[in-house]
């Protein structure tokens, strides 16, 4: 069945497989970041991207500009998360460590209503940027430039966030918390501001992800959901709490996913689940995962 | 004077003993009086439908309430038994028994291989998992097992049942053949929790790190836990099934999961009446507050993240913490009135 | 003596008949079923409102042979589980003699399963196979078109006027198979080129991989059996790939708000149909006037599952004018069978052997930058109903389209 495909075609499979993979790399990261760092695994990851790409809407119908409305998305959800963390997680630190993951399922409830009220039932619409229209023509491969867009901005992304937490005073807090908040709040540093910032930092990667997913689909108020199951499959499959994995593991589903349309595509979104599984079965603790994290 | 101290000793043994609540008749007489009169006060499918989640949550409250593990995926055990009694149903003519024991069954079945993949795994990891499984399910039976499970469909041309000539198709007689159900499960619930198992989750509600030093097989118990919880949930989608005359997809959802998580969380969870409480509130507000709003998740999910901050006990949870400091207090008050100090 | 026995026997008919007369006013309860949370909460909303404007105009003029109707509706979530314990509270607690309603096809089939067995006259409202082979019973009737007969109205005018190479998009499930057969029937009968179909599970957001396919394949259009936010999608990513300018894109259903959340890019290389679309106004004086009556009540104009569910409840309560009674179910579901009315757009009539509203079926073509408000598309063809029915014998076996192959 392969054989008789042309190798551009494959070729392009691939590249939109990276394409769809690294927006499951954006979700997937931030979902590591939090529970990495609080141990948290945040239910309501989905309805933060959700709230990114209604975020974007509106920026963009207000500026006209998508980097403006892509930079407010990360800004203002990435806010609402630390105001989340703040009022609503961190009275449940300390105790039956579930409460926090029910508290994030209670939100991934509600929050999407609260969407329907104020916009509406109707999604909103979101154009393609002027800038990335069009496509990218190498001999018979035809890429479309906002695929192109989203797979090298999202790796500019990894590489800043790499940066950051590898080489700045605060990355290097942020990455000992992960290891032993108990120590560093003993060195004196106010841990419960550094898990704000973390939880902060790992929403307004979601946001991105919903972002720029936005022009793909319209932003409507349900589309949550699918977010936050396949960050948690990306999860599973790269390892809890590894931005590596998450990265490896993101991109990895994404052609899978690919590559099922192609063949059967109604098995599609089934074959991210049954990679999960095989997963589990061979190695368990993920591709990057620690033992005894899991 | 060291038979008068361990005289002593038995007497402050028994006050403490007193204080831990004990199914008193008035509770067993009082709930076995609202599960009769219910449908007379609120519409015999809601009540059913009640029951039916009730069941379900007494499962899922053995494994989460008092094994500690939260899985997010039971629906998967709801759903293939529901599945499972409605082909027997309407393919092989089976009789109600049958339907019943083949959704049980097939959902312990599966609970064991869940169980054998995931359950060594920490409690966030294995609720990641287990929802992750649970949505693999939904989307086979949406779409590669359509055959068989009729997709988004969803089966129907279940036949009408009888039980003693007396037709199921009517809501009164329905409800009441589930009730009956309902006061064996919970009764099975209690004989189960005097056991010596019973004990061993009750250990393992309190501190799981010490049972594990105690010599318990932690993993054992976990997995036994996850078997007998798809026990219930196997029988309360077999009942399901009966119930509506019709299996829909939904059934297999992870809202499913959720809201099961919801009902046993807000009911209270480790607590005996917990699930059937819970399942009672939760369905009676989205069904009021959906006759005034069409957006009663807003409000049903605000409600649950102000229980998670205020009252994470839950409902029976609370009631129980209350009664128990009361208790306590008394018993102080007893011991310092006997002159003894603490 | 004589006169004073014949006036108590004259006063004693009197009274038995004013008596019979009083105890016919009965009310009349109609219950209905709509997802108002969940994905389609905008067209349940519009299947609501749309009933309720019904009840209330025939309310006004009195009611139903002088009986009033009493009308609750009820979430149904887009849950199949939802809706039956729904129907079942409708009927067993608030005593409704009739019921109608619901969005989704598969919980249609339920629900009429449900009202054949309890003997409850279901009016659907929503494109449901109900009405085929032995899914039906003297109780149900639906008022949308069945799947089939939308592929065939679309599928002739695409190939009448786009061409004969089609590749096909199908949200992979039954609604959207039963789309299928009827298209891959259509291209057999009138010399199309089937090139292939691909598959997309409900619920996927991503159709870029199933595009390199389709543009490999270089067909003359490419059909979308697919609704809702995966139509959204499937159309946005399309004008991104650049597939719009290769082909032209056929939406076998589409909807105003699938339109307005696309956006410009639903431009006029877009086509999709609908039962109604409120500009039919501009040729029936009865669609302007349903339209601006719903307008004027609710600020916008009804989706096609709003008209759909005023059609039917107005059918409905005709029916019992027809037989002269609101108590007698067979009574009035005979009285509906056959039944000829004009009611939103032109003369329809429900067909007697499966009480099926036979109605016509729009094409729409998209207006891209030029669409403002509500003005979203421009009414190509009407199709006429008689053209996309099966006969009815055909019907009860599920002919022909039971016989076609779906690709794999």
């Amino acid at each position: 069945m392969f054989f008789d495909v042309p190798w551009n075609v494959v070729v392009l499979q691939l590249f939109f497989g990276l394409a769809l993979g690294s927006i499951f790399v954006l979700l997937a990261s931030g979902l590591s970041i939090i529970y990495g760092l609080l141990d948290v695994v945040n239910f309501a990851h989905g309805t933060f991207a959700m709230l990114g790409a209604y975020a974007v809407f509106l920026a963009v119908s207000l500026s006209g500009s998508f980097g403006v409305g892509i930079l407010s998305a990360v800004v203002i959800v990435g806010l609402v998360g630390g105001l989340t963390e703040y009022l609503l997680l961190k009275p449940l630190y300390g105790k039956d460590p579930l409460l926090p993951l029910l508290l994030t399922f209670g939100l991934s409830i509600a929050i999407p209503d609260l969407i329907k009220i104020i916009f509406g039932l109707i999604g909103k619409p979101v154009n393609y940027p002027q800038a990335f229209s069009g496509a990218t023509i190498l001999g018979p491969l035809i890429l479309p430039n906002y695929r192109l867009f989203i797979i090298f901005f999202t790796l500019a992304i990894m590489i800043s966030l790499w940066l950051f937490l590898k080489k700045s005073d605060l990355g290097m807090i942020l990455r000992a918390s992960t290891r032993d908040s108990g120590m560093v709040q003993i060195l004196g540093v106010n841990v419960s501001r550094i898990w704000t910032i973390g939880f902060a930092i790992g929403i307004g990667l979601a946001a991105l992800g919903g972002a720029i997913s936005a022009p793909m689909m319209a932003a409507t108020p349900d589309m949550g959901v699918d977010m936050t199951m396949v960050a948690f499959v990306v999860t599973v499959v790269g390892g809890l709490g590894s931005l590596g994995g998450a990265i490896v593991g993101g991109l990895f589903i994404g052609v899978v996913v690919a590559i099922t349309s192609f063949i059967a595509g109604e098995y599609a979104t089934v074959s991210m689940y049954f990679c999960m599984a095989i997963i589990l079965l061979i190695r368990p603790r993920g591709l990057f995962g620690e033992i005894g994290r899991e | 004077m060291e038979g008068r101290e361990t005289e002593r000793k038995a007497e402050l043994e028994k006050m403490l003993q007193d204080t831990e609540p004990k199914p008193k008749t008035t509770i067993v007489w009082g709930t076995g009086l609202v599960l009769l009169v219910l449908p007379f006060i609120i519409s015999a499918p809601l009540a059913t439908e009640i029951l039916i989640w009730g069941i379900f949550g007494l499962g899922f409250n053995l494994l989460l309430g008092y094994t500690g593990v939260l899985s997010f995926g039971h629906a998967a055990y709801f759903g293939l038994g529901a599945y499972s009694c409605g082909l027997a149903l309407r393919y092989w003519q089976a009789s109600i028994w049958t339907g019943l024991l083949l959704g049980i069954v097939s959902s312990m079945i599966l609970a064991c291989f869940i169980g054998a993949l995931a359950i060594r795994k920490r409690g966030v990891y294995f609720a990641m998992i287990s929802l992750a499984f649970g949505q693999m399910l939904y989307f086979l039976a949406l779409s590669p097992l359509k055959q068989i499970t009729r997709g988004e469909d969803g089966l129907t041309h279940i036949p009408m049942l009888q039980i003693l000539s007396i037709s199921l198709n009517r809501p009164r007689p329905l409800y009441y053949f589930v009730m009956v159900i309902t006061v064996l499960m919970l009764y099975l619930t209690w004989r189960i929790l005097q056991s010596p198992f019973g004990k061993l989750l009750q250990a393992f509600r309190e501190n799981e790190e010490r049972a594990k030093a105690c010599g318990f097989n932690t993993t054992r118990v976990k997995f036994l836990s996850l078997v007998l919880s798809a026990l219930y949930g196997g029988l309360a989608g077999a009942l399901n099934t009966i119930y509506l005359g019709y299996v829909p997809l939904s059934t297999l959802f992870w809202l499913t999961s959720g809201t099961m998580v919801m009902m046993t969380i807000l009911g209270g969870k480790g607590t005996f009446l917990g699930p059937l409480i819970g399942a009672g509130v939760f369905l009676f507000l989205q069904n009021t507050i959906s006759l005034l709003t069409p957006r009663w998740e807003l409000f049903v999910g605000a409600i649950f993240v102000f229980i998670i901050l205020l009252f994470p006990a839950g409902i029976m949870g609370t009631l129980r913490d209350k009664y128990t400091s009361y208790r306590m207090v008394k018993l102080k008050k007893q011991i310092e009135s006997s002159g003894d100090s603490i | 003596m004589r006169i004073r026995s014949v006036l108590m026997a004259l006063g004693l008919i009197a009274t038995v008949v004013i008596l019979m007369g009083i105890a016919e006013a009965k009310e009349i309860k109609y219950g209905t079923m709509h997802p108002l949370t969940g994905a389609y909460s905008v067209l349940g909303r519009d299947q609501q409102r749309a009933t309720e404007m019904a009840v209330e105009e025939w309310n006004a003029k009195g009611g139903v042979l002088g009986n009033k109707i009493v009308w609750v509706s009820r979430d149904d979530q887009l849950n199949g589980a939802v809706a039956l314990r729904r129907a079942k509270e409708l009927v067993d607690e608030e005593k409704c003699d009739f019921i109608g309603g619901t969005l989704s096809g598969s919980i249609s089939i339920a629900i009429n399963e449900f009202a054949c067995k309890n003997k409850v006259p279901y009016v659907a409202y929503c494109m449901s196979d109900m009405v085929l082979g032995t899914d039906q019973c003297q109780y149900g009737s639906a008022f949308m078109v069945i799947p089939y007969s939308a592929a065939l109205a679309v599928s002739k005018y695409a190939f009448d006027n786009l061409g004969k190479k089609w590749y096909s998009l199908t949200a992979d499930y039954r609604w959207g198979q039963s789309l299928l057969e009827g298209w891959i029937w259509q291209s057999e009968q009138m010399g199309g080129k089937f090139l292939g179909n691909v598959y997309a599970p409900l619920g996927a957001t991503d159709f870029s991989t199933y595009y390199a396919k389709i543009l490999a394949a270089n067909p003359d259009f490419l059909v979308m059996n697919n609704l809702g936010a995966d139509q959204t999608a499937a159309i946005k990513q399309a004008a991104e790939l650049g597939l719009t300018k290769k082909m032209k894109i056929v939406c076998t259903k589409t909807a105003m708000h699938t339109i307005k959340e696309v956006g410009p890019a639903y431009d006029e290389n877009i086509m999709g149909g609908m039962t109604f679309y409120w500009k039919l106004g501009e040729k029936y004086a009865t669609s302007k006037k349903f339209s601006d009556n719903f307008m004027k009540k609710y600020g916008q104009p009804s989706e096609q599952d709003g008209e759909s569910g005023y059609v039917a409840t107005n059918v409905l309560f005709m029916a019992m004018e027809k037989a002269g009674t609101v108590t007698d179910k067979e009574k009035i579901m005979n009285a509906m069978e056959g039944l000829k009315y004009q009611l939103t757009k032109g003369p329809e009539y429900v067909r007697a052997c499966d009480r099926q509203r036979v109605q016509s079926y729009l094409l729409l073509k998209g207006k891209g930058n030029k669409a403002k408000d509500w003005d979203l598309a421009d009414i190509m063809a009407e199709i006429p109903g008689e053209s996309i029915l099966m006969s009815c014998e055909d019907n009860a076996k599920k002919l022909p389209f039971i016989n076609i192959k779906l690709p794999k």
